[in-house]
């Protein structure tokens, strides 16, 4: 019994009248919340019980969630940033073998600015830092800081202040 | 006044951006600068501010940036961000000896901002006394 069925039982049970959820059906519910997290963090199974008996699942939960989907976030930011750039690749390659001119270039820029340019935000929240470093020690591609500010949109230069 | 740390930076109206290798990133929208593109330069060498900014005040939050006409960043690697998103043309100098090195002339706003600096630069800015490197002293305690 996977753990989506679990909660639509408990969900329909609920319609009806509440009922605390029974052992059984709450060790499957936390077998499969051990499959999320490990999902989510890449957790070596031999650490598994040591590091899952620190976590108090109620005040961390949510935490987790919000981590999970920012994750999410800078995916797909990363994606659209490198579309950006093989557009700007292509558009700047044309300009220099002369198929374009120089008020076709100026016009294309100026009448589609979400295609070509990478909006760049300061970093501001400290949670980031800890998800971007997950995110470069598995990619492992010798990532530089101009790197990272192009490619998730984030600047982590001094300029910031941090 | 030259500069060699870590994070240090200089802010003008144009420089000349002088280094072996020279690729410009594609368009960004920064936060703070606006507008701009991104020339990250490594392989040694300097960003010389030419022209002052007018009225000489940083426009960042964090006020450590050079001014001053003639003040200049040396470093291993470094970026510069220009307002504006005209790629400027690479011409070919004489830099260090008989290498070769690539030039830059900005004319709006820029900002350039150390990455990587000399290894020397770093001990000699620290000012590290041999004495606390050294492993016989923490044998004999």
């Amino acid at each position: 019994m996977s753990g989506q069925l679990i909660i639509r039982s408990v969900i329909s049970s609920s319609e009806y009248s509440v009922k605390p959820i029974e052992t059984e059906a709450y060790l499957e519910f936390y077998d499969a919340t051990v499959n999320i997290i490990q999902n989510a963090f890449y957790i070596h199974p031999s650490f598994e019980d040591e590091y899952l008996k620190q976590i108090d699942f109620n005040s961390n939960y949510n935490l987790m969630v919000f981590n999970s989907l920012r994750k999410e976030e800078l995916f797909i930011t990363a994606i659209r940033n490198l579309r950006k750039k093989i557009s700007w690749i292509t558009l700047n390659n044309d300009f220099q073998n002369g198929d374009i001119s120089e008020k076709e270039f100026d016009h294309e820029l100026e009448q589609y600015p979400h295609k070509y340019i990478i909006d760049v935000k300061l970093l501001s929240n400290e949670a980031d830092i800890n998800i971007l470093h997950d995110i470069i020690i598995k990619v492992d591609d010798g990532f530089t800081i101009d790197d990272v500010s192009e490619v998730f949109s984030l600047d982590v230069t001094g300029c910031s202040g941090i | 006044m030259k500069y060699f740390g870590e994070h240090q930076s200089i802010e003008c109206g144009g420089a000349n951006v002088i280094a072996k290798k020279i690729v410009s990133s594609s368009p960004l929208n920064h936060e703070v600068f606006g507008k701009c593109l991104k020339y990250i330069c490594t392989r040694d060498g300097e960003a010389e501010i030419v022209k002052e900014l007018n009225p000489k005040k940083t426009q960042l939050t964090h006020p450590v940036s050079a001014l001053n006409h003639g003040d200049k960043i040396v470093a291993n690697s470094f970026y510069v961000l220009e307002k504006g998103l005209k790629a400027r043309r690479l011409v070919k100098v004489k830099f260090s000896g008989a290498h070769n090195a690539n030039k830059i002339i900005t004319e709006n706003y820029t900002f350039a901002e150390i990455t990587k600096p000399y290894p020397i630069s770093t001990k000699i800015e620290n000012r590290i006394p041999l004495d606390f490197i050294s492993p016989f002293k923490q044998l004999a305690k």
